[in-house]
């Protein structure tokens, strides 16, 4: 287990986060949630930005606390709202790390900001929001860590530039032995990268599901009082009461499907989840 | 900790405008024939404030935050900042120094040397003094606390001498007593003493630090 998070507790005056989470090597997981779930919190917990009221938090299979610089090495991170100071260039960026980080590829680094039209000796403050964006995950992406920390990478972006994004991600992946965890408030992303997803709400983890399992097996049934009132509930996950009726959250599309061919039932997709499993009543 | 100088040094180099200023300032200073020990004492004061400012600098943008997923502790962050605080004052005074002395070709350097080292003693003590109060409060809230501090002091001082006097306590005779320690002594006592408020700013800084929540 690359990252593995024990029940951490994080308690503020008026917000609380109680989660546990798990990354497998050569998995990418997702972390889903409104603004103000706890994402940040969950990775400044794992990152010891903060100090947690309790639980563990173990990378590559050891505390935390207890990782030597080496092995700090192999963390590439990209916060929501933090980086190298805007006064400084991708150039003096990329002499800094060469400093820092012993694998780190300088001429690599320099060749893909050129690629990805990063001025070398412009000051990053004056970059737009998706180069500003871009050269964070170049720069966690530069030295081969083999666990990626990323808080909303892709927020604020336009389409195009988030396509960029996820392109390189899964260009990163190819490694083979990489992990990642991301976090994103943007359920396509998500969606089109993960292999597997957590949904946190109000500091706690409601949900976790292999995407594939999610996209192929869960569906959204839109239905009249009668035909609930007629329908099994056995594989029924929540139920919202709606003008029309009811919308059920199911995770055997395939049995109401085949048992209820005349119901309506729409595809798996994170925001139906979300919507249900947070304004939904859970069976 | 060489990225992290690397950093610092990026940062401050953003602050040559003002650092331009400076070096007009004390060129005007030279040929107003103003006092050398104090255009010496300027320029370190100026460099040791300078390097100060990459505190405030690292919490522009939550940077201090990004710096901390780095590989390095708290406890090697805040020996950069003091390494490089005191190589700048360092590199400000050695800098200024021979600027005054080429300038003036002055025959009494052994002299300007002792006064203008002083300088330099009291640059050092004054960021013994600002790392921790800038590394725990910040530069807005560190701004206040300073102009606190230097109040205190005066007070403090006040207080020394009146108490001294309500106790009949002679000061002169107590400089007189200490100044016949010995030279030797006094130095060893000096250097302890800069040990002690070292060890005190140091562990401070550490623990402050350390317990922060970015």
């Amino acid at each position: 287990m690359t990252l593995r998070l024990e029940q951490i507790q994080k308690n503020y005056p008026q917000f609380s986060l109680h989660c546990s989470l798990e990354v497998k090597e050569g998995c990418i997981t997702g972390c889903i949630g409104q603004n103000g779930a706890g994402k940040s919190t969950v990775f400044k917990g794992i990152l010891g930005l903060i100090s947690l009221d309790g639980g563990d938090v173990e990378i590559f299979g050891k505390p935390r606390a207890a990782l030597s610089t080496a092995e700090k090495e192999d963390i590439g991170v990209v916060l929501s709202d933090g980086g190298f100071h805007p006064a400084l260039s991708p150039k003096d960026i990329a002499n800094i790390m060469r400093c820092m980080y012993r694998r780190f590829d300088q001429t690599a680094f320099l060749e893909k900001c050129e690629q990805f039209a990063l001025p070398l000796t412009k000051r990053i403050g004056d970059f737009s929001t998706g180069m500003k964006a871009k050269l964070k995950i170049l720069v966690a992406t530069s030295y081969g860590a083999k666990l990626l920390l990323l808080d909303e990478p892709t927020s604020g972006l336009d389409v195009l530039a988030r396509d960029d994004i996820l392109d390189m991600l899964r260009n990163y992946m190819d490694a083979g032995d990489r992990s990642i965890l991301i976090s994103s408030h943007i359920s396509s992303d998500l969606e089109g990268l993960c292999d597997d997803l957590y949904m946190l709400h109000q500091g706690n983890m409601i949900f976790h599901e292999d995407t594939d399992v999610l996209l192929d097996r869960y569906g959204l049934m839109k239905l009249g009082g009668e035909d609930y009132q007629a329908l099994d509930k056995r594989y029924i996950v929540a139920v919202r009461p709606e003008s029309f009726g009811y919308s059920c959250l199911t995770n055997r599309r395939d049995f109401y499907r085949t048992n209820y061919p005349r119901l309506v039932i729409e595809r798996g997709a994170i925001d139906n989840v979300i919507t249900m499993l947070v304004k939904g009543e859970k069976l | 900790m060489k990225g992290l100088l690397l950093k610092d040094l990026y940062l401050t180099k953003n602050n040559r405008r003002l650092l331009y200023i400076i070096c007009f300032l004390a060129a005007m200073f030279l040929i107003t024939g103003m006092d050398f020990t104090f255009i010496i004492g300027y320029f370190t004061m100026f460099a040791a404030m300078l390097a100060l400012t990459t505190i405030s600098y690292d919490e522009q943008e939550k940077s201090s935050a990004f710096l901390m997923t780095l590989p390095i502790s708290r406890r090697t962050y805040v020996a950069e900042k003091y390494l490089f605080s005191f190589l700048f004052s360092l590199a400000g005074w050695l800098l200024s120094f021979i600027l005054v002395a080429v300038a003036t070709r002055t025959s009494g350097l052994p002299s300007l040397l002792f006064q203008s080292f002083l300088y330099l003693d009291l640059s050092l003590l004054m960021l013994l003094l600002l790392l921790p109060i800038q590394l725990k409060f910040g530069a807005d809230i560190s701004r206040i606390i300073i102009v606190c501090v230097a109040l205190g002091i005066v007070v403090a001082g006040s207080l020394l001498g009146k108490a001294a006097a309500y106790f009949h306590m002679d000061l002169f005779l107590l400089k007189e007593k200490i100044l016949s320690l010995g030279q030797p002594t006094l130095i060893i006592i000096l250097i302890l003493l800069h040990l002690l408020c070292l060890g005190v700013s140091y562990g401070l800084s550490v623990r402050f630090t350390c317990k922060r929540e970015y």
